[in-house]
């Protein structure tokens, strides 16, 4: 289980998140939502151990991540938001660095090497550098070695950005047998749809508190309304017609 | 003026201007300190500039005692070939170093030709920015040799009026530079349009490698010239093999001397050369407009996979029971292999320390006795003892600096994320292991051939002292290693810069001296030497043990640091 206990994150002057707390069960997906600038890559950032919290805890499966963040990174798979990469490797020298990286044996690694990329359809591209991939192949390799050491955690930040339609659905149909193998998924993005479709709990962050938690199955059921609706109503996001109009009428519209 | 800011022209000239400067791979902090880094340079070379004027005064003045207008012309002559490679070699190196844009590129493509620009003006602007760039570094060049090229003009033998002899001069050496230009332009070109797409990255940093290498080494050949007098006056087969001399000529034939009959050949020489290099230039600029869409989207897939099916594959090597180690070397050497940057730091430093070691070889005559044979002069066997000691200390250095300078900062959390304590001696011991070999030895290996040759069986003693001292001067330079190769920001010239370039200079004398000193006694067979080395060796394995006890206790450094002391003289 993750646990994150009174996350604060200050840099400098500025209160980026201010006491988040929340949990993540085996077998959950959990989605992450917020606005722009609402806290959600500090946590992300936190969560993975690229920073430091100013204040609160993280543990996994009782591995506090302050006491030996070594053993903990260990149980972790990351997808950042942006892919990235040592672009001068190919997509299996990339994968064998952060194997050897994890220090997985050997054989086990070459033969996950080879099946990852037949799998997320990078073999034909495999003598090219990823200087020469899209962003969605890059997504594909930073997947495939998110997965590589096979995690308990998945922590995935805007995974479906620049993904065509058919990885879109091998990555949505991926994460819902990991969540049934027991694995757990945090899930940061912009996309309700997905969210609704995939997760099975959502948490919610504005200006850096979280400011609502619901599991997505209830969400009918307690006529909170859809996602999209809860979350305008939780961020008090304005409404954007005006907004849109003015856009229209300085670029001469009507 | 406005009009002018207002025009696409202007902006995408200034765009291109600033990206002959981008380096790319520094943060804020470290492009402030390269910015410091080049005008303190740029001011040294013009310090370097009045200096030559006093060197050269204090010749000339010597030479009008003698009263020999020969000897006075013949001097003249070489120093004019003199100052017009300084600039040559000046404008080939900074256009070496900015072969990637030299053309308009991939990205230029696909982000200009989607807006409403024509294809001239993105031409146009780069040939413009270009021009602008090779034009700065050509003034400054002349600029700073500007009094010297004044002095000679005002000499007290001189055929013609000074103005005369110093527009000669000025206009040898501007098309001189420019011909510098437009050689690096035409090879670069033809690189592009020959070469497959899956291989031009490759092929371009070897290729910038290659030139880097042969224009550092040429330096010395460079700094040689004014010893040449002699050698300009007669017309000695290897001028014809010189660049600078070509353009002599054309000095000379623009001054309508028709004394030495060599002349006219150097200038139709360089006649020769500007044609061929401004053709081929012009040519794949004209190519590549014709068809830059052609060019840039032809298709690389199968280029890379036959590439890649034949290619050395460093990832196969077995990896023992040290993965970290093994994945830490193989991402270095493969960064080495392909990154034309790092590839190019290096290159540019190992050539640096060959050249160093050709000059002395040249100075003690190793070319005559290898062609004739004879006993070898205590000069020769000196130089052949201390070359693997200079050529270890600026290899080892070169390796260190490619391998400090990062290839993509905001990758570096993969590192992060899989960082683990008791792998760090394996991550660290990964770069010293690759400093090792590149930078002591493969000198040694190089060298070693030719130490057999001249001093026989002595070299083993020679050679096992180097293999110390090899090992001592990594041990050295590693001690404070706390990065993975390429993956920490990095801020040059941090340090102050007078003081570093004073600590390394003697740092060399000290390694190369002691290590020749040492090497030489070995040689003796006595048994102090002997015990010398032992005593050595011991010292080695000491610091070697203490290095690696401090290396499972370092944390990785990711982001690189300013000197928390201001003034490390301490001066007030």
């Amino acid at each position: 289980m993750l646990q994150a206990r009174g996350l604060t994150k200050r840099y400098g002057g500025l209160l980026a998140l201010d006491r988040v707390s929340f949990e993540l069960h085996p077998g959950e997906i959990v989605g992450y939502l917020g606005p722009n600038g609402s806290g959600k890559s500090t946590t992300v950032n936190l969560v993975v151990g690229l920073l430091e919290p100013s204040a609160g805890a993280i543990s996994l499966n009782g591995i506090s991540l302050s006491d030996d963040p070594v053993a903990y990174k260990r149980h972790i798979g990351y997808v950042p938001e942006e892919p990235y990469l040592y672009t001068h490797l190919t997509a299996g020298e990339y994968l064998m660095l952060v194997g050897r990286m994890r220090r997985m044996s050997e054989t086990e690694l070459e033969e996950r090497v080879s099946k990852l990329l037949g799998l997320f359809q990078l073999h034909d591209s495999r003598y090219r550098t990823m200087s020469a991939y899209s962003k969605g192949m890059r997504q594909r390799v930073l997947l495939a070695a998110a997965l590589l050491h096979n995690p308990d955690l998945l922590v995935l930040d805007e995974p479906f950005s620049g993904l065509d339609v058919n990885a879109g659905l091998l990555f949505r149909a991926l994460l819902v047998l990991l969540a049934a193998q027991g694995k757990m998924v945090l899930f940061s993005t912009h996309r309700f749809d997905m969210v609704e479709r995939l997760c099975s709990r959502v948490v919610i962050l504005s200006a850096g508190r979280l400011v609502a938690e619901q599991r997505v199955p209830d969400m009918d059921r307690d006529g909170a309304g859809s996602l999209e609706e809860i979350f305008v109503r939780v961020t008090r996001q304005p409404d954007f017609t005006p907004v849109a109009r003015e856009i229209l009428e300085t670029i001469g519209g009507r | 003026m406005t009009a002018l800011r207002e025009r696409p022209s202007y902006h995408l000239t200034r765009h291109f201007f600033h990206g002959l400067f981008d380096l790319g791979f520094l943060s804020d902090a470290g492009a402030d300190s390269f910015t410091r880094m080049i005008v303190g340079c740029c001011v040294a070379f013009l310090t370097f500039g009045l200096l030559l004027v006093r060197l050269f005064a204090v010749k000339y003045a010597n030479l009008a005692v003698l009263r020999d207008p020969e000897l006075y012309k013949q001097a003249s002559l070489a120093d004019d070939a003199f100052l017009i490679a300084v600039p040559m070699w000046i404008v080939a190196f900074v256009a070496v170093l900015v072969g990637h844009s030299l053309f308009p590129d991939e990205t230029d493509f696909r982000v200009l030709m989607g807006l409403p620009v024509s294809r001239r003006l993105v031409f146009g602007t780069k040939l413009l920015a270009l021009a602008f760039f090779a034009g700065l570094f050509i003034v400054a060049a002349h600029v700073a040799l500007m009094p010297l090229s004044v002095l000679l003009s005002m000499g007290t033998w001189v055929d013609h009026a000074w103005p005369v002899q110093w527009a000669a001069y000025g206009a040898a050496s501007l098309v001189a530079s420019g011909f510098s230009l437009m050689a690096v332009i035409a090879v670069h070109g033809l690189l592009m349009l020959a070469a497959p797409r899956g291989r031009l990255l490759a092929a371009s940093a070897a290729l910038r490698s290659v030139m880097i290498c042969v224009l550092v080494i040429s330096l010395p050949l460079v700094l040689w010239l004014p010893g040449q007098a002699r050698a300009f006056a007669n017309g000695p087969s290897w001028l014809y093999f010189a660049p600078p001399a070509w353009f002599l000529g054309v000095e000379r034939w623009l001054l309508g001397d028709d004394s030495r009959a060599h002349f006219i050949r150097l200038a139709q020489l360089a006649a020769f050369g500007v044609a061929l290099a401004v053709g081929f230039a012009a040519g794949s600029y004209i190519f590549l407009y014709r068809r830059f869409d052609r060019v840039m989207l032809r298709p690389s897939q199968g280029d890379a996979q036959s590439a890649g099916r034949f290619a050395w594959n460093p990832w196969k090597r077995p990896v023992g029971s040290r993965p970290v180690f093994a994945a830490i070397r193989t991402f270095t050497l493969v960064t080495l292999r392909r990154s034309v940057l790092h590839q190019g730091i290096l290159v540019a430093l190992w050539a640096a320390g060959a050249g160093l070691v050709v000059n002395s070889l040249m100075a003690t005559d190793l070319a005559g006795w290898l062609a004739n044979g004879g006993t070898v002069s205590v000069g020769l066997m000196a130089s052949v003892i201390w070359a693997p000691f200079a050529l270890m200390f600026v290899a080892s250095l070169a390796v260190r600096m490619a391998l400090a300078v990062p290839i993509e900062p905001r990758a570096n959390w993969v590192f992060r994320m899989t960082e683990q304590n008791d792998a760090r001696t394996d991550q660290l011991e990964a770069a010293v292991h690759i400093v090792r070999r590149l930078g002591a030895l493969v000198p040694i290996a190089i060298i070693a051939p030719l130490q057999w040759l001249v001093l026989g069986r002595d070299a083993i003693g020679v050679v096992a002292v180097a293999l110390l001292f090899g090992w001592l001067l990594v041990e050295i330079l590693m001690k404070d290693w706390a990065r993975i190769p390429f993956t920490c920001s990095y801020i040059p010239g941090k340090g102050f810069v007078p003081q570093t370039i004073l600590t390394g200079f003697l740092s060399f004398v000290t390694f190369t001296t002691a290590g020749a000193a040492l090497a030489r006694f070995s040689v003796t067979g006595r048994p102090a030497s002997f015990a010398l080395n032992v005593l050595l060796f011991a010292g080695v394995v000491a610091l070697r043990r203490h290095n690696l006890n401090k290396r499972s206790g370092t944390p990785l450094a990711f982001e690189d640091q300013l000197p928390t002391e201001v003034n490390p003289l301490r001066l007030s």
